[in-house]
């Protein structure tokens, strides 16, 4: 008969370790040699069952006086069992599942490196994968030391050295509680953890969010009367939580690009929206604090935008009517 | 602190009570408890020295049972629980039983009419209501219209008496009953923003409003504050006799509104104090390169403080701070007249100048001054910032600074705002030099004058 099936042997979790195209009916699996299926499994017999071809793809299975028996998915011990497409059945401690030859199988994934290369399954072992792998590493690596050294910048209490380590020991920690569901994610979804790709994508984002930090404190030094400081800063979030989430999603999931890049649009829209209105409820709060610019940088003097004191009076001539403003907003 | 019950407030002395604009309750409730123990121990000494002079304690007993039935005790009542809000004294002053007493006493009649009330209660007991005629809050002084006609009553006048001259301070401390304390005049205040009688005597809560008068019964004062152990503040009976002139004028018309009243007498007071604060004869302190305004005016005081790097702490710190002691009461959360100023000079030898720059900016950003108040009373502060420069001239030096100017405004009493004015001098790597002024109950277009005096009063050298 020309009926084709894959059995597939599966590990204790339920992954497939190795696939055995079956031809030549009736078949023998066992430990013995000479079996059609040869199972690596001490609590198999040699001749353990044998699959006889019946109706449709009715396959029947036979327990060939086996030491362990012969048991169907629900556990049950059986000598005998017609198994449809994708029955799965227990031999010792073995558990094997029968698929149809015609059955379909997901889409490859699109391996980027590999891509980039144009070598596709050449890139996808071995020693060409090393400078990719390297340079995840140092991404990593990168963002503890930067935010070892920020910390350490931003102190100004003995031992700074020993807490900047704290620090950047606490940040790496942190990434990697957070890159570890997105791991499992992946896994789950894709069938590879990538959790060096996950560490990277976050430790990524851990640099940007200290360079768009950087770079509000430096706007808002230089141009304290302005709003580009914390425009740049609300941008620079904004785009760096977009990168985050679509990096993570692009390895966690085998969905379009274009799906992929709707659902990110979406979560950083109620993010921004969420942030706006907790911004705006905190504004009308009422406080005692004073709120300005108050970050001072060490700078040449000569290059600072300044104005003069005149100006600087002249520049506070709305306060008035901001303060009075706020009288009748009650 | 005033003297009316309800008054929580010390003024702060030396540098263990700098920046408390508005002190805080444990500190005013030390403070009480101080002043009745203080008066405790005067009391039992004054009884030994009874003992012995019996001259001294016969005149005061004959003061008491003359004047005594001017004195009045002046209760604020809250309509809704029925309960006294606030308690004081007063004093008879015509025979259509025109009362005077403090501003802060009927404070809170002023600021919400319909939620409070109050009433005057006789030596006899009878109780009256009354109704406020004229006030001056600057001085801390209002006069009550009762409809009663009092048997006695005190003529104002003005009066010179000299130092060192016996006067009895009468009134209701602490709601025990009507009470008489001995004390002695000590000449009007050198340093404050108006002129106050310095009393040794143990004024305490409740006397606020009654009279201070002496043994022939003319009254010299109004009791008004006590800083405790026998410091005492009288308003001179001056403002007294022109308040009380101005409210029988026959042209007078009582304001509609009193607390607009308020807020006209203390924007049109706050003109007068500021006119001249940080002018060109300022004088100026050094803290490291920079120069800066000094003790702008007689009546505010100034100290000085510096700390050394610790284990902890890795710079040096010198601070320079000047304060008016006095304020204008307005209500039991603000105040008018409050100018205070600090200048902070920060080196590091070890810090890096980008570590330097994190504690500067954290020092710079600390926000609050003590300025203290409810969503009630005012609103949040808005600031406005800029980088500052002024190229250095032959006859002065440059400057080069972050300047914040932050604002409020009053809710109740439109016109007046308190005004932060924050400089951080630019330039050096490892020093620096933060300055706050506070202004409390000002126009907003003093504000804006005092920080540009104050920002031009400053230079730094180098």
């Amino acid at each position: 008969m020309g009926r084709i099936v894959i059995v597939e042997i599966l590990d204790a979790h339920g992954a497939v370790r190795q696939r055995v195209r079956l031809e030549r009916w009736p078949a023998i699996i066992g430990r013995a040699y000479s079996a059609d299926v040869l199972l690596d499994d001490p609590y198999v017999s040699p001749e353990h069952v044998r699959v006889i071809d019946g109706d449709g793809f009715g396959l029947v299975v036979e327990d060939l006086a086996s030491v362990n028996g012969l048991y169907t998915a629900d556990g049950t011990r059986v000598s005998r069992a017609t198994l449809g497409a994708g029955a799965v059945v227990r031999l010792g401690r073995t558990r094997l599942r029968f698929c149809p030859a015609s059955q379909v199988v997901v889409p490859a994934l699109v391996d980027g490196a590999a891509a980039a290369s144009g070598e596709a399954s050449a890139v996808r072992r071995g020693w060409r994968r090393l400078p990719v792998t390297a340079g995840l590493i140092a991404l990593c690596v990168a963002a503890t030391v930067v935010v070892g050294l920020q910390s350490y910048f931003d102190g100004y209490r003995r031992n700074g050295g020993s807490a900047a380590i704290e620090t950047g020991a606490a940040l790496f920690l942190v990434l990697v509680l957070w890159a570890a569901p997105w791991a499992l994610a992946s896994r789950v979804v894709v069938q590879r953890a990538q959790l060096l790709g996950h560490l990277a994508i976050a430790s990524a984002a851990t640099i940007a969010i200290e360079l768009v930090a950087n770079t509000e404190v430096w706007c808002s030094y230089l141009f304290p009367g302005s709003r580009f400081g914390g425009l740049v800063g609300g941008v620079g979030l904004c785009a760096t939580f977009v990168g985050l989430l679509g990096g993570h999603l692009a390895l966690a999931s085998a969905m379009p690009a274009r799906r992929r890049w709707r659902i990110v649009g979406t979560v950083t829209g109620a993010f921004v929206a969420l942030g706006l209105l907790a911004a705006h409820i905190e504004a009308a709060k009422f406080t005692n604090k004073m709120d300005y610019p108050a970050s001072l940088r060490p700078f040449p003097m000569a290059w600072l935008p300044a104005t003069s004191v005149r100006g600087f009076i002249g520049a506070t001539g709305d306060l008035k009517a901001r303060v009075d403003s706020l009288v009748a907003e009650r | 602190m005033l003297v009316g019950v309800t008054d929580r407030r010390v003024p702060g002395r030396g540098f263990a009570g700098r920046q408390r604009i508005r002190r805080s309750r444990t500190l005013a409730i030390w403070a009480v408890m101080a002043a009745i123990q203080a008066a405790a121990v005067t009391a039992s000494v004054r009884a030994q020295e009874g003992a012995a002079q019996q001259g001294g304690s016969a005149t005061t007993s004959a003061v008491f049972r003359r004047y005594s039935d001017r004195v009045v005790k002046i209760h604020v009542i809250e309509i809704g629980s029925a309960a006294k809000a606030v308690l004081g004294s007063g004093f008879y002053v015509t025979p259509d039983g025109h009362v005077i007493t403090n501003y802060h006493v009927i404070s809170k009649l002023v600021h919400d009419p319909m939620r409070y009330r109050a009433e005057l209660i006789d030596t006899q007991g009878a109780t009256t209501a009354v109704t406020v005629l004229a006030i001056d809050a600057v001085h801390d002084l209002a006069v009550l219209s009762t409809g009663t006609r009092p048997e006695h009553y005190f003529t104002l006048q003005s009066l010179a008496v000299p130092q060192g001259t016996r006067l009895y301070s009468l009134g209701h401390p602490e709601d025990l009953g009507l009470s008489i304390v001995e004390g002695t005049y000590n000449g009007i205040l050198e340093y404050t923003l108006y002129p106050k009688i310095h009393f040794t005597g143990a004024i305490n809560p409740g006397m606020s409003g009654g009279p201070a008068i002496t043994d022939d019964g003319v009254v010299a004062g109004v009791n008004v504050a006590t800083e405790g152990d026998e410091i005492s503040f009288l308003v001179p009976v001056e403002r007294a006799v022109a308040l009380l002139d101005r409210a029988l004028a026959p042209s007078y018309v009582p304001p509609p509104r009193f607390l607009d009243e308020v807020g006209r007498q203390i924007l049109a007071y706050q003109d007068v104090y500021l006119a001249h604060l940080f002018n060109d004869s300022t004088p100026t302190v050094t803290l490291g390169r920079y120069t800066l305004p000094t003790r702008p005016a007689s009546y505010f005081k100034c100290w000085a403080d510096a700390s050394h790097p610790t284990r902890e702490l890795l710079y040096r710190r010198v601070e320079h701070e000047c304060s008016t002691d006095d304020y204008v009461f307005i209500s039991a959360d603000q105040s008018s007249g409050v100018v205070s100023f600090r200048h902070e000079l920060v080196t590091s030898d070890v810090l890096s100048a980008l570590r330097f720059a994190s504690l500067y900016s954290a020092l710079f950003g600390a926000g609050t001054v003590g300025l203290e108040g409810s969503e009630e009373e005012v609103t949040r502060f808005s600031c406005v910032s800029r980088n500052v420069r002024r190229a250095r001239t032959p006859h002065r030096g440059g400057l080069s600074a972050r300047a914040v100017l932050c604002v409020r405004r009053y809710r109740k009493l439109p016109g007046l705002y308190d005004a932060v004015i924050r400089i951080a001098a630019l330039g050096d790597s490892r020093a620096g030099m933060i300055s706050t002024l506070t202004l409390s109950g000002v126009s907003f277009e003093n504000a804006q004058r005092v920080a540009e005096r104050f920002l031009e009063r400053m230079q730094w050298d180098g």
